[in-house]
């Protein structure tokens, strides 16, 4: 049946992975046996947004340099206010 | 150490209770920033600077740490492992990437509460100090950790090479 999961024979107590103390029908071990090689098209996607926002983050930090901080995000109005008693 | 079935599901619940209490918190601070920005009344501006912080220090903050703790636990202490599966993988750099930029916002979020804190400020200068800035740092937050949540829930797969490689070890050793 189309979407069914197939387990090889592997999945019975005396098989290598029940070094890894599961149990039979838990979750982990449906979920690994069920897996292929290759890296899916959701990581590759995932991979390059995360990379990109981090890449964008850190060139912000450094382009800003000490100029990003907390003055940076207040107008000067506030800011002469909190420097007075 | 792989955990026994009654300490995995504590450190389970204990995981869940931290990483959607952070969002939760997290969206709590969202509806003070949009309130700060968005309103006309200057002592509401002072209140909502001084809320924020608050909620920061007392439940993102602890909130995020544990989140983390209590997921390194889950994935090493449990077969998953930490660097097995892609969407554990991608979940820890998110957790930790989402915890960097929150402690380093901290010292912002100081600023602006020390500054409305003082009460010689004029309502003038309480309506000057309203920033976009919560806003955009708590939207992209609750988007971050919303996508955490969809992985940890779904699951999608995709083993690592470092997963296959243990894999077939297992194997070669059977």
């Amino acid at each position: 049946m189309p979407g069914q999961l197939v387990l090889p024979s592997s999945r019975t107590p005396a098989s290598p992975l029940s070094q890894f103390s599961v149990e039979k029908d838990s979750p982990w071990l449906t979920y690994e046996l069920a897996q292929g090689a290759g890296t899916p098209r959701w990581v590759r996607v995932f991979g390059t947004i995360f990379l990109v926002v981090v890449v964008v983050f850190v060139i912000l930090m450094v382009a800003g340099g000490t100029k990003h901080g907390p003055g940076r995000h207040m107008k000067p109005a506030a800011d002469r206010g909190a420097a007075s008693p | 150490m792989i955990m026994n079935a009654g300490l995995r599901k504590l450190a389970l619940t204990a995981h869940v209770a931290c990483s959607v209490g952070w969002l939760g918190a997290v969206a709590g601070f969202l509806a003070l920033a949009v309130a700060t920005l968005t309103t006309g009344n200057a002592q509401m501006v002072r209140a909502g600077y001084l809320s924020m912080e608050t909620i920061a220090r007392l439940a993102i903050v602890p909130l995020s740490i544990a989140s983390l703790v209590t997921g390194l636990v889950q994935a090493l202490g449990t077969s998953w492992g930490l660097f097995r599966h892609y969407w554990i993988l991608f979940k820890l750099l998110i957790n930790v990437f989402a915890s960097i930029v929150l402690l380093m916002y901290m010292r912002t979020l100081s600023y602006f509460s020390d500054s409305v804190a003082h009460a010689t400020l004029s309502g003038a200068d309480l309506l000057a100090a309203r920033s976009v800035s919560p806003v955009l740092h708590a939207g992209a937050a609750v988007v971050l950790l919303l996508v955490a949540t969809v992985l940890a829930v779904y699951k999608p797969r995709g083993i690592t090479s470092y997963g296959l490689r243990k894999r077939e070890r297992v194997k070669a050793a059977g």
